[in-house]
């Protein structure tokens, strides 16, 4: 003991006794100038703070579960159900690996026994439906699971494929292989994870130790899946607190993973990003120093790995490109599939150039319809890559069965779907595939196999749907979204009942597309109950209730309900805060609820700076992706009913070109930014130049939307009076009629200014075709709406009695007349 | 820690009632040949301890250690100096347990003589665990270089589960004491395996 440490300890003592405001203070007193000392001494009051349950519980409870479970291996010779041991093979914390031989198939197995962590009630029914989809898994790089099973006492156990063989570092080391074999090596781990991506099944845990290579030179997976299985079946723990249990060190864990978020097929890509880098530079991308659970989620999170070069020289160039990549932060800027991942490392190998250099923030995405609901498209590419697999797979499947001639042409079909899959996965832009036009029919031919070909699994159906959800509400095909969605809400429904958070997702899901659809009466029922679900989770999830509360302001914004609204709102964004932080282009979409507000509200102006603040803020986060759609959307509609049209013009520009670029020339955001544009030049008075914009949004927007709802009845009726006014009224007649009786159908409030403006611009057709007895009780009508709703003097009414006066005349000064244009949003 | 990697502990009570004297004497070797010993009892009670209904018991390690003492040595009528050396060698003994237990996990975890299988990661890492326990035991190691009570404290505390109070007994200290040195070295501790340096030895 020296005499610092005495002072050290005196202050800090002393300090301990002051009120904590105070206590910066008093070290800089006490400390008597000795700003060395304040420093340490500070350094230990923090320490202190953040000590408080550090150490707390004594080491043996901490260990008591190993102590008490270490034990008694079975001896050799036991039979366990159908399998005899033969001996131990290992042991880990959750119980031991025997080497096992089946006494029915006289095959040797691997039996993995978990005896800790699980309650002796059994194993739970979704442990059982989990596994049957990991058994489905028949590759041969990939070690099988053959089941699950229990012994007497309800311990459970999985009877797997037993792989000898070593680890595939040690493997690596111990063969003194070079870079090359090492990477071909790493790319048949690349197919075996493609395959289980396939098959909808994601490894969560994928480290060199799962990764064994067998005698012939060959890698084998284990434990595929095994780690969800594990975590869904374990009964709950109670000291994933800040205990020294809890520091555990993730090595090649994601960020999404560190941070308990959900994991996809892109934390495998991470995962395997980090078995690549440490078998090529022998070390891990990140040095991990610190052992508290929040600074190893933060350095995971945040600190960029050091160039593989750094390491080795001789990475640099593709192979620091393609790690790099491979370890990105946000799982959507990684590569789209290990497919693709495997693949550069190929391009690499022959010496193409590799894809990796190239900056992929196009693939980060949010949904693209007004408000963009942060469905990535990564991930629903991905999917939607993942689902076709599994029809091609249970093609191939049927042909092996099938006649030499029909396996021919069955062939052909897996080729052409191929083909597909691997113009999916090699097209960076996911807007090019929707605009070719290959990308529906194939969902299409896809959607129809599905329930025949998975009727026997329910769990994989309904992710098969819900992935198909997701790319039809990508491509903004709402329709088919909307079947998908509900096919996949009742069939979790039927798995895991109706009060289940899994169902309350597939509700929010099938709600978030019939808010698309325009449709809030039916959504919102199922947001309340989505809502209440979540919220009664024990440990509510953050992310879903700032989905679910969005969706339902949105809902109450569109039903005129803006105090709902906001309130509502108001939560979804403090949910959002907590999930994602502000620096996340989830937390912008969620925000840009509170514009829309301003909107319902009829509050333009209030709502402009909104969406502005929104635009920078997501082209900051994520430039030129999809978030800034939304926003950019509504501050158009913003600008175009505050009638700032020279704003308008650059705004319109960029939307048009931003919406062309991401979601393709017939997605619904582009259908929009065309209706925007048609708008602006009606309003100049270029009805020529509208007509264009006008006619290609209304071959979008009516297959999306209800036929009564604002935007296409708008479009109509612009159309048909842009035809009329340059002297096509015979043209433009249906189009008028049948936004007349389209908007007559909904709700008049709705169309508060325009059901009039629906009269007299079909009047004004009828008189351009010098049909006036047909003309003048339509446009009566319309002058008597107008007046009923919005007075004498508003300017609407007052046109509408000038167009009067030009029948009783016998004429129309068309170029006087307009329609005004109000969206709903 | 396995049962292969220890001799049979199945000694003869003598022999453990002399192993105990010897070690609470001043012999280190005595402590290699008690380990096997303390550790079966500790782990058969910590077992029994589990089997029960588990409902919303917690395990309380003090009961368990004083348990496994008593029944080692108390039943053979030792003539401990007193409760504190009792105390004392159970938390000394628990810590090298755990400490051994650790390594082994450790030493293994890369091709070691016994393939260890890794597929429990998911829930808890016993390596990470067992890092991190051994990261501690260097840290106390270092803290007892520059104050020897505070690492004491700490041992029967953390290690020997017991209480402040009874720390303060086995140690002849006032507790007052003991919780002020227990509060400045959990500080200290931290701060070091957090990577905060450890520039209070200077």
């Amino acid at each position: 003991m020296n005499a610092d440490w005495e002072r050290i300890e005196v202050i800090f003592q002393a300090a301990l006794a002051q009120p904590p405001a105070e206590r910066a203070a008093f070290v800089r007193h006490a400390s008597g100038g000795d700003e060395k000392l304040a420093e340490q001494v500070t350094s230990f009051l923090r320490s202190h703070d953040a000590a408080s349950d550090f150490l707390e519980r004594p080491a043996i409870e901490l260990h008591a579960e190993e102590f008490s479970g270490d034990d008694e291996p079975l001896p050799p010779g036991t039979s366990l159900g159908d399998y005899r041991i033969l001996h131990l093979l290992g042991q880990g914390g959750m119980g031991e690996v025997y080497l096992a031989e089946d006494t029915t198939l006289g095959r040797q197995v691997a039996v993995k026994l978990l005896r800790r962590g699980f309650g002796a009630a059994g194993i739970a029914r979704h442990l059982r439906q989990e596994a049957r989809i990991l058994a489905g898994l028949n590759d041969p790089h990939i070690a099988r699971l053959y089941g699950v099973a229990a012994t007497p006492e309800g311990v459970p156990y999985f009877i797997m494929e037993y792989v000898a063989g070593e680890r595939i570092d040690d493997y690596c080391t111990r063969g003194g292989l070079t870079t090359r074999p090492r990477l071909e090596l790493f790319r048949k781990v690349c197919a075996a994870v493609s395959y289980a991506h396939r098959h909808l099944v994601i490894h969560r845990d994928i480290k060199p130790a799962n990764i064994r290579v067998t005698p012939e030179g060959e890698p084998k997976l284990l434990d595929f899946g095994i780690a969800k299985l594990l975590e869904t079946g374990a009964t709950p723990r109670t000291e994933n607190t800040v205990t020294l249990a809890g520091m555990m060190t993730p090595d090649y864990a994601s960020p999404e993973q560190v941070r308990g978020e959900t994991m996809t097929t892109a934390s495998d890509v991470y995962s395997l990003g980090v078995v690549l880098y440490e078998l090529l530079t022998g070390e891990r991308p990140h040095r991990l120093t610190t052992r508290v659970p929040h600074e190893i989620a933060r350095a995971i999170s945040e600190d960029e790995p050091l160039r593989p070069s750094q390491r080795r020289r001789e990475l640099a160039g593709d192979l620091d490109n393609i790690l790099l990549m491979a370890l990105r932060k946000e799982p959507e800027r990684r590569y789209a599939s290990v497919g693709l991942l495997s693949e550069d490392i190929r391009r690499h190998l022959v010496g193409l150039p590799v894809l990796a250099h190239k900056d992929t923030s196009a693939y980060r995405a949010a949904k693209f319809v007004r408000r963009h609901r942060g469905a990535v498209v990564a991930t629903i590419l991905v999917f939607f890559a993942l689902l076709s697999g599994l029809v091609v797979a249970n093609w191939q499947a049927r042909i092996a069965r099938q006649a030499q001639v029909k396996a021919e042409t069955a062939r052909k079909q897996a080729d052409r779907l191929n083909q597909f899959l691997e113009d999916l996965m090699s097209s960076a832009d996911p807007a090019k595939m929707g605009k070719d036009g290959k990308v529906v029919p194939m969902l299409d031919a896809a959607g129809e196999k599905l329930d025949h070909e998975l009727a026997d699994e329910p769990e994989i159906l309904a992710r098969a749907h819900e992935t198909l959800r997701r790319a039809y509400q990508h491509l903004g095909i709402s329709d088919r979204a909307e079947e998908h969605a509900r096919a996949a809400l009742a069939l979790v429904r039927r798995l895991h009942g109706p009060d289940d958070p899994a169902t309350a997702r597939a509700e929010f899901h099938l709600a978030d597309v019939l808010s698309d659809r325009y449709r809030p009466q039916e959504a919102e029922p199922l947001l309340r109950h989505a809502l209440a679900v979540e919220r009664k989770q024990p440990v509510p999830n953050d992310g879903d209730l700032a989905d679910t509360l969005e969706t339902l302001s949105f809902i109450y914004a569109t039903e005129k309900r803006p105090g709902d609204a906001e309130k509502v709102a108001q939560e979804a964004v403090s949910h959002a805060r907590a999930a994602w932080g502000e620096q996340d282009q989830r937390f912008l979409r969620v925000l840009n609820e509170m514009g829309n507000i301003q909107i319902a509200k009829g509050d333009y102006a209030a709502a402009t700076p909104i969406y502005r603040r929104l635009i920078a803020l997501n082209d900051k986060v994520q430039p030129g992706g999809l978030g800034s759609i939304a926003p950019q959307i509504n501050l158009c509609i913003s600008l175009f009913n505050l009638e700032k049209f020279a704003e308008l013009e650059p705004a319109v520009n960029r939307l048009l070109s931003d919406t062309n670029r991401l979601v393709g020339e017939h997605g619904l955001p582009t259908a929009i930014a065309l209706a925007v544009r048609g708008c602006l030049e009606f309003a100049k008075g270029d009805y020529a130049a509208a007509i264009p914009p006008l006619r290609k949004a209304l071959g979008i927007l009516p297959n999306n939307y209800p036929p009564g709802q604002t935007s296409v009845v708008q479009c109509r009726v612009l159309l048909g009076l842009c035809l009329t006014r340059t002297g096509h009224a015979v043209e433009g007649e249906p189009l008028l009629r049948q936004a007349l009786a389209d908007g007559g159908k909904v709700d008049r409030a709705e169309f508060a200014h325009t059901v009039g403006n629906l009269e007299t611009a079909l009047g004004e057709c009828l008189l351009a075709q010098n049909r006036e007895a047909e003309a003048a009780p339509l446009l009566l009508a319309g002058y008597n709406d107008l007046k009923a709703r919005l007075g004498d003097k508003n300017p609407l009414t007052i046109k509408a009695v000038a167009r009067l006066r030009t029948l009783h005349q016998g004429k129309i000064d068309s170029n006087k007349t307009a329609v005004s244009w109000h969206p709903d949003r | 820690m396995r049962e292969k990697d220890y001799p049979d502990p199945g000694l003869a009570d003598p022999e453990i009632t002399q192993l105990l004297s010897r070690w609470s004497a001043g012999e280190p070797e005595a402590a290699g040949r008690l380990m096997p010993v303390v550790y079966a009892e500790l782990r058969r009670l910590a077992r029994q301890y589990l089997q029960r209904e588990r409902g919303d018991h917690t395990l309380q390690p003090t009961a368990l250690v004083h348990e496994a003492y008593l029944r080692l040595a108390g039943q053979k009528n030792m003539q401990w100096a007193n409760r504190a050396q009792f105390f004392a060698v159970s938390a000394q003994l628990m810590r090298r347990i755990l400490v051994d237990h650790a390594r082994g996990h450790v030493a293994k975890k890369r091709g070691g003589h016994a393939e260890k299988i890794e597929l429990d990661d998911a829930i808890l890492p016993p390596e990470e665990r067992a890092e991190n326990l051994l990261a501690l035991d260097e840290a106390l190691t270092q803290l007892a270089t520059m104050d020897a009570r505070k690492s004491r404290v700490v041992e029967l505390r953390f290690f020997g589960g017991l209480t402040v109070d009874e720390t303060a007994e086995a140690m002849g200290l006032n507790a007052a004491t003991v919780r002020r040195d227990w509060t400045f070295a959990k500080a200290w501790l931290h701060r070091t395996l957090r990577g905060g340096g450890v520039e209070s030895r200077a």
